[in-house]
């Protein structure tokens, strides 16, 4: 510790300075047996905020040196002084004047209280001292520094005496003083070093030096009891009371209150200032960590699902590529025996055939044509991926569709609803693969009705809202994307739930044998996909009571599509 | 007066199949072949008002055929419908125009087809 030197010095000097005279039995004389059984009452106040001197603590008692001294006396005495309650120091001394207290514990014997106090002779006697950062050991060092005294204690006296040089900073407490120093704003302060122990400790300062001012200036603070004037008796009571005070209890009271207590490290400023720097340091690169793992973690994810999604497509396009072969191979290997059995067929019908002959002939004529069906559904895989791209109005395409299925919705006894908004803006497209898309949809719509309900036909402006569909769908789209959304809802049976993920899979039907292929959502996904645009199936979610479902296919705005 | 068809195939059985469809009828004399070099070589002997020609042969396909005999200031003139296993009609009606105007049919074509085919060609051709 930087003032390990001090503490011993100090040890040496509360040994010589505070109480120098042995103890002696305490031994009252008659007259003074009774002067205390004619006074009861004895009143004392104490100073609330003179530490360690007298003050009292946050539990509201008293305490301090001349606390514990007043209580020796008390024990010694075998009496109880009154404790009466006062203000601040000025106003304890006009009750004094006044009567209202008749001893006061622990003050400095001036000229002027002298004329309405008497005065043991001093209990407490405390050396000045020097505290900075340096080693100061006397005033002369402190030539032109800055020096910090409390106004109007002997300190200031003294040093305002002594050095004209030294530039003085008159503070308001001994407290306020040592704070400076230590923040290095003054270089000095000069207090007694009981107040500069107490403050030191409680305050846990460490960086000080505190040593005695020596040479001529060298000066004590000496506090002794005041005693109402008119009871001298009483004052030679006390001062026999101090001087029988046995060594130990003295002692042990000066190591309780002026002792310089081992500065652990925690206690010193600077180590929680350390530790707060270095945990500061800790969090941050901590802090740095974390948030450094969630955007790795965060890239990971995204880059994942990215792959995830491409990996996705790239087993689509290869599906799509292998049937596209395999339908192109196929087609002409089927087609051509099929052409053969048709003009066969037709030859045998031109033949005088008896009627279960003619019925069998149009079975087969049946046959060939539902033959011929697969085999057109499959060439849309082997088709060119190239649009035949012209600018044209969405809602002409879906009147036009609407119109070349009108007979089957007619028959089935189907209501159709438009809702097509006007003034849409122009699109890129593929007039007749469009069509083709929508035919598959009405005639999906109307076999999943069956016979009598509603298909609903909207189209209109908006935009990409959710980013689930963006995360759900290979689409080209960001969020807010400005797009034209057709919508079809139909009253049909609806999607079971398991088959929602499949419904864009080729070769995927829930329709009986013969009624589809598989391939038509499929193709409408990729002539869709081939206009940038998107298509999503689900159950309808508009009112729980409707079963059915709803197509949504959306184009992008803005010259986007066809890039 | 019956018009000449020549049917080219390389399917055998197809070619007599259509012969004998069509030369049922009593309208049509009918004339197949089964490769492109032979149906070259049949174009210039037999002289036929039609030809339907089948794309994809091994030898030679249907559409250099027709374009050889393009080439040939006396046969250039003669028309001729493709008939292919790999396009669907709605493909034919798209391509139609782009093959230097022959007609598609695709396969497998009825009989009745064929001759509305024939007919409406051969008006036009006439007129």
């Amino acid at each position: 510790m930087n003032y390990s030197k001090s503490l011993v010095l100090f040890l040496f000097l509360s040994v010589c300075f505070i109480n120098e005279s042995v103890a002696e039995a305490l031994v009252l004389n008659d007259k003074e047996k009774n002067w205390l059984a004619q006074h009861p009452v004895i009143r004392i106040a104490f100073d609330k905020s003179s530490p360690p001197f007298e003050s009292i603590n946050k539990q509201g008692f008293y305490e301090g040196i001349a606390i514990d001294k007043i209580e020796l006396i008390e024990k010694k005495l075998n009496i109880k002084f009154k404790q009466v309650e006062s203000g601040n120091w000025s106003r304890m001394l006009d009750d004094f004047k006044a009567g209202r207290i008749d001893i006061l514990p622990a003050l400095a014997q001036t000229d002027k209280r002298q004329k309405y106090m008497l005065f043991t002779q001093s209990h407490v006697s405390i050396p000045g001292v020097i505290i900075s950062s340096e080693k100061y050991t006397s005033i002369q060092e402190l030539d032109g520094k800055k020096v910090g005294v409390v106004s109007d204690f002997i300190w200031d006296e003294l040093v305002t005496q002594h050095d004209e040089n030294i530039n003085i900073i008159r503070v308001e407490t001994t407290q306020m003083g040592i704070e400076l120093v230590s923040v290095g704003v003054i270089d000095a302060m000069v207090s007694d070093l009981a107040s500069v122990t107490y403050f030191i400790n409680k305050d846990g300062i460490g960086n000080l030096q505190i040593v005695p001012v020596s040479g001529k200036q060298r000066k004590n603070m000496d506090l002794a009891i005041g005693i109402r004037k008119d009871w001298p008796v009483l004052q030679q009571i006390l001062q026999k009371s101090l001087d029988s005070l046995e060594r130990k209890d003295i002692d042990s009271i000066n190591d309780k209150w002026l002792k310089l207590k081992p500065l652990y490290i925690w206690q010193s400023g600077q180590f929680w200032i350390i530790i707060l720097f270095i945990s500061l340091i800790i969090i941050s690169t901590f802090a740095l960590i974390i948030y450094w793992n969630r955007s790795l973690k965060l890239q990971v994810s995204r880059r994942s699902k990215q792959l995830e999604k491409a990996y996705t497509q790239l087993i689509h396009a290869e599906k799509m590529e292998s049937i596209g072969r395999l339908s192109a191979g196929i087609a002409h290997e089927v087609k051509n025996p099929l052409a053969i059995l048709q003009m066969s067929l037709d030859y045998l019908k031109g033949e005088d055939n008896n009627e279960t002959i003619i019925t069998i002939l149009d079975d087969m004529d049946d046959a060939i044509v539902r033959a011929d069906k697969v085999i057109k559904g499959l060439l849309d895989f082997s088709r060119e991926k190239e649009l035949q791209v012209t600018q044209g109005n969405i809602n002409e395409v879906i009147e036009k569709s609407l119109q070349l299925v009108g007979h089957e919705l007619k028959q089935r006894n189907i209501q159709l609803q438009t809702l097509l908004t006007e003034d849409l803006p122009d699109l890129g497209m593929d007039r007749n693969r469009l069509q083709q898309v929508f035919i598959n949809l009405f005639m999906n719509a109307a076999q999943a009705i069956g016979n009598s309900g509603k298909i609903i036909v909207s189209s209109s402006r908006g935009k990409i809202e959710d980013p689930l569909l963006l995360e759900k769908t290979d689409s080209h789209f960001s969020l807010n994307d400005n797009v034209i959304i057709i919508e079809i809802l139909d009253t049909g049976c609806g999607l079971d739930k398991k088959h929602e993920k499949d419904v864009f899979e080729p070769f995927f039907t829930t329709k009986p044998v013969g009624e589809g292929t598989g391939l038509g959502l499929s193709v409408s996904k990729t002539i869709i996909g081939l206009h940038h645009g998107m298509i999503t199936m689900k159950n309808r979610m508009d009112d729980m009571k409707v079963k059915g479902v709803a197509v949504k296919i959306y184009f992008a705005i803005n010259g986007e599509q066809n890039k | 007066m019956t018009k000449k068809i020549l049917v080219v195939d390389d399917e055998v059985v197809l070619t007599k199949m259509v012969k004998m469809n069509l030369e049922r009828t009593g309208k049509y004399e009918v004339r197949t072949e089964n490769s492109g070099s032979k149906a070259l070589q049949a174009v210039r002997d037999f002289k036929p008002d039609l030809i339907f020609m089948d794309v994809m042969m091994p030898d030679m396909s249907g559409d250099e055929v027709i374009a050889e005999i393009r080439e040939d200031p006396e046969l250039s003139l003669i028309p001729s419908v493709f008939m292919t296993a790999i396009v669907s009609k709605a493909e034919t009606e798209n391509m139609g125009s782009n093959i230097g105007g022959n007609e598609f049919l695709a396969k497998p074509v009825k009989t009745e087809e064929l001759i509305a085919t024939i007919e409406r060609i051969l008006a036009k051709t006439n007129s």
